[in-house]
């Protein structure tokens, strides 16, 4: 199909485009210089961004559909029917599988990374991957419980360790590695609790540093795509900044070609200053100083949304602090030598000062740190729902959206926060970064995704917003346009029109296929006739079990 | 304006979902636009007319007739007028019901009253299990309104209730009023269970008590008491809890047989 968008204004930060009337060219999928006898379509004073994409949301795997089994009440909530090109679904926090490829569509995104997969449920994780519509996505394998890689660390057999990496990412279909509170949940296990990075992890003898460290390396030697993607110890607690603080600093001196080597993921949830939950505030400026100042490391907010939601992680010991602070239900599964997730309902209330304060740091953090280093996220679902993205965008574009919450918000937000002295206002081209193109760079997927430029693939949002026009005051109108694009293009399809889904075709699934040092079977057969539930040989996910695989080689 | 009257024509094989019939809906529409009105027949959408018979009456009044078991989410939602049933009903009869007033001359299903916010439900026979509950995995019950059963509850009546109030004149099942946070409950006998991880609010027995659980303290007698704004004749004992789930403000008030 070729196509031509005509006249739309165009912000393309890896091509340095910035608000120009461009016209984009499409053809077989993929942007293109020149077309001919192509259908035109005018879309003269509004704005045109690449697929948005998204590093941290969690929409596929065990625990999301545990979430959407024991919180039928949230299913309720939201019951969508049957219609003329999507199927029915419910849902508010955890929607359905097709609800969700639907909801990212409408919002221009068209990439999704889902953050955690445990490698022993990678089939599960695929299957529900496969039915989600519309977008690409990827997925993370979970390595912080991981018994066989601690103890490679622990002795110290970093071949060994290199090779096992690149086969559990093979075999799992992962993307990258995921650390969720390195070693934390092992201990939890034991009836230990890890905060610090160098607490001593039972048995095992190492510490979390050991394994960011150990695991960091391993990254750059396979040159895999994406660093590490770091869930950092002790989330949640108050004084926890300086917990990260050490943790950035662990990989100094830990060099990548042309990326970071340390992402860390929602990072709000990480800057708590203070000795106890009366005493909290915001340490968002020590933390966006240090991150600007070192290379290598990128992050995500995590912002939070007033208002009930359902958080999963594959923190165990959190989500049990959590379900004992608030007595709502709670779930926590073991998956044998390699993670234990838990999920619980949770509430964010705006006249709670902790909540308030929680909200202003994400903010603080999205408009303090270096916009080539920070993306946009919610945690989807631990912090908010993902469809909110519209309205963070609006926090951070106009000053006077971020005033008017203020004062409907616990004054804590005020007193323990920064919020109030920023008077920074992002542009569309900024915005353009933190969602398009930073996302695009930390997965390493800069060449197809993320730019308009030639040779990227036709994935592209348009907005019914003219960004010349428009005043920041306007927020309503930000979060208008923002919530329904007005044109998504999904591999040089049209997927959305005027906010209706009117195709559904299936993205494809990234994967990484790294080169293994040496034949780790062997060593993997012992473990797995000793402690697996099940064998070495059904342990693999089959790469025709993925409904459209897209293999990314790597020397 | 008018009433209607829906009669059941014959009892159908699978349950029929008339989610959307209240009086708010039927209000000045006209006999055949009230018998094109869509209905479902398990997953199909049929017309009300295929499975009821539509008729006027002067009565201002939505009255349903027949053997109803099979029919499911009567007055579902509704906010404002009156529903009669004539027959026994099915599943979820004024469930997330906001206000309006339902007579119900014969037994209903489970489910009556979910999440009720407001309005009046009255059921001359006997109610089902999880009457004036919270919905499947809720911690939020019933929060106002009023529920009165002429015969008995079933099991978990009121769970997880936090307003309003459930009167049974009969017997109460097992778990009744387990999680409640506010309210009331008034019954005459009740069963294992009683109030089980209650936080706050009042469960009062009229006549006979079961059992009651261990984690319930005694807290004293007291005579005529006040309860929400209505007097109770006669002596009754007073014990707090659930003490077992952190819970130290629900009552259960069972009165003395002398």
């Amino acid at each position: 199909m070729r196509l031509i968008l005509k006249n739309g204004i165009v912000y393309d930060p890896i091509n340095k485009i910035n608000g120009e009337k461009m016209d984009i060219c499409i053809e077989n999928g993929k942007i293109v210089e020149d077309v001919r006898n192509a259908k035109i379509i005018d879309v003269k004073g509004k704005l045109v961004l690449p697929g948005g994409i998204d590093v941290h949301s969690h929409i596929a795997g065990s625990k999301v559909n545990w979430g959407r089994l024991f919180r039928p009440e949230d299913n309720i909530r939201r019951l969508v029917k049957r219609g003329e090109n999507i199927r029915g679904g419910s849902g508010y926090s955890v929607p359905t599988t097709f609800l969700t490829g639907y909801d990212y569509a409408r919002l221009g995104y068209t990439f999704v990374v889902s953050p955690a997969m445990p490698p022993l449920l990678a089939r599960h994780t695929h299957h529900e991957l496969n039915d989600i519509p519309i977008i690409d996505k990827a997925t993370l394998s979970l390595f912080d419980g991981n018994w066989i890689a601690m103890e490679l660390i622990k002795e110290g057999e970093t071949e060994k360790l290199i090779s096992y990496v690149a086969w559990l990412l093979k075999k799992t279909k992962g993307f990258s590695v995921k650390l969720v509170n390195p070693g934390g949940t092992e201990a939890w296990g034991w009836g230990k609790y890890i905060k610090y990075l160098d607490d001593q992890i039972p048995y095992f003898d190492i510490t979390p540093r050991d394994i960011i460290r150990a695991l960091t390396r391993v990254c750059e030697y396979l040159h895999l795509p994406h660093s590490i993607h770091l869930h950092c110890n002790n989330l949640g607690n108050p004084g926890n900044f300086e917990t990260t603080l050490e943790t950035i600093k662990t990989v100094r001196g830990i060099k990548a070609k042309n990326r970071q080597v340390l992402h860390l993921a929602h990072v709000q949830f990480h800057s708590y200053g203070g000795d106890s939950w009366k005493s909290l505030e915001s340490k968002s400026e020590e933390i966006a100083k240090r991150i600007n100042k070192q290379k290598n490391v990128t992050i995500d907010t995590g912002n939070i949304i007033f208002g009930e939601t359902t958080t999963m992680t594959a923190d165990g010991p959190l989500e049990f602090h959590l379900h004992l602070l608030t007595n709502f239900k709670w779930i926590n599964k073991d998956i044998e030598l390699e993670t234990s997730p838990g999920v619980t309902p949770f509430i964010y209330s705006p006249k709670s000062p902790v909540h308030s304060i929680q909200w202003a740091i994400g903010i603080e953090l999205a408009l303090l740190v270096d916009p080539n280093k920070v993306i946009i996220t919610t945690d989807h679902p631990n912090g908010g729902r993902f469809t909110e993205y519209p309205r963070i965008i609006a926090w951070l574009m106009s000053k006077k959206y971020r005033e008017e919450t203020l004062k409907k918000v616990n004054t804590a937000a005020e007193r323990r926060g920064i919020l109030p002295t920023i008077n920074r206002e992002l542009t569309f081209y900024e915005i353009a970064q933190l969602t398009r193109s930073n996302p695009a760079r930390v997965l390493g997927l800069e060449k197809y995704k993320g730019h308009l430029g030639a040779g990227a693939d036709a994935d592209i949002s348009v907005y019914e917003i003219n960004p010349q026009k428009i005043e920041t005051n306007d927020y309503e109108t930000i979060i208008k346009s923002f919530s329904y694009s007005y044109l998504t293009l999904k591999s040089g399809k049209i997927v959305v029109k005027k906010g209706r889904i009117i195709d559904h075709p299936y993205g494809k699934t990234y994967w990484v296929d790294a080169k293994e040092r040496e034949d780790v079977t062997r060593t993997l057969h012992e473990y797995f006739t000793k402690f697996y539930s099940v064998r070495l040989s059904n342990y693999a996910v089959q790469k025709d079990e993925l409904r459209k695989s897209e293999r990314i080689c790597v020397e | 304006m008018r009433g209607v009257i829906l009669t059941l024509k014959e009892i159908p094989k699978i349950h029929i979902d008339v989610e959307g019939i209240l009086p708010k809906t039927i209000k000045n529409k006209r006999k055949n636009e009230i018998e094109d009105l869509k209905i479902l027949y398990g997953k199909e959408i049929v017309k009300l007319g295929d499975f009821f018979d539509v008729e006027k009456t002067s009565e201002n009044t939505l009255i349903f007739c027949g053997n109803l078991e099979r029919v499911k989410r009567i007055g579902f939602r509704m906010d404002e007028g009156i529903i009669k049933i004539e027959g026994n009903a099915g599943m979820y009869v004024g469930a997330f019901m906001e206000g309006g007033k339902i007579i119900a001359h014969g037994n209903v299903g489970s489910f009556s009253g979910l999440n009720m916010k407001g309005g009046e439900i009255i059921i001359e026979k006997n109610a089902g299990d999880y009457l004036g509950a919270a919905y499947r995995g809720n911690w939020k019950g019933m929060s106002g309104g009023n529920i009165l059963v002429k015969g008995n509850g079933g099991r978990e009546t009121g769970a997880y209730m936090s307003g309003g109030k459930i009167v049974i004149r009969g017997k109460c099942g097992t778990f009744t009023g387990v999680g409640m946070k506010g309210g009331v409950i008034q019954t005459t006998r009740a069963s294992f269970g009683l109030g089980a991880s209650m936080k706050k609010g009042y469960i009062i027995v009229e006549e006979e008590i079961e059992d009651l659980l261990p984690g319930f303290i005694y807290e004293g007698e007291v005579k005529n008491p006040e309860i929400e704004g209505e007097k109770l004749k006669g002596k009754y004992l007073i014990y707090s809890g659930d003490h077992a789930e952190r819970g130290t403000n629900g009552r259960i008030l069972v009165k003395c047989r002398t």
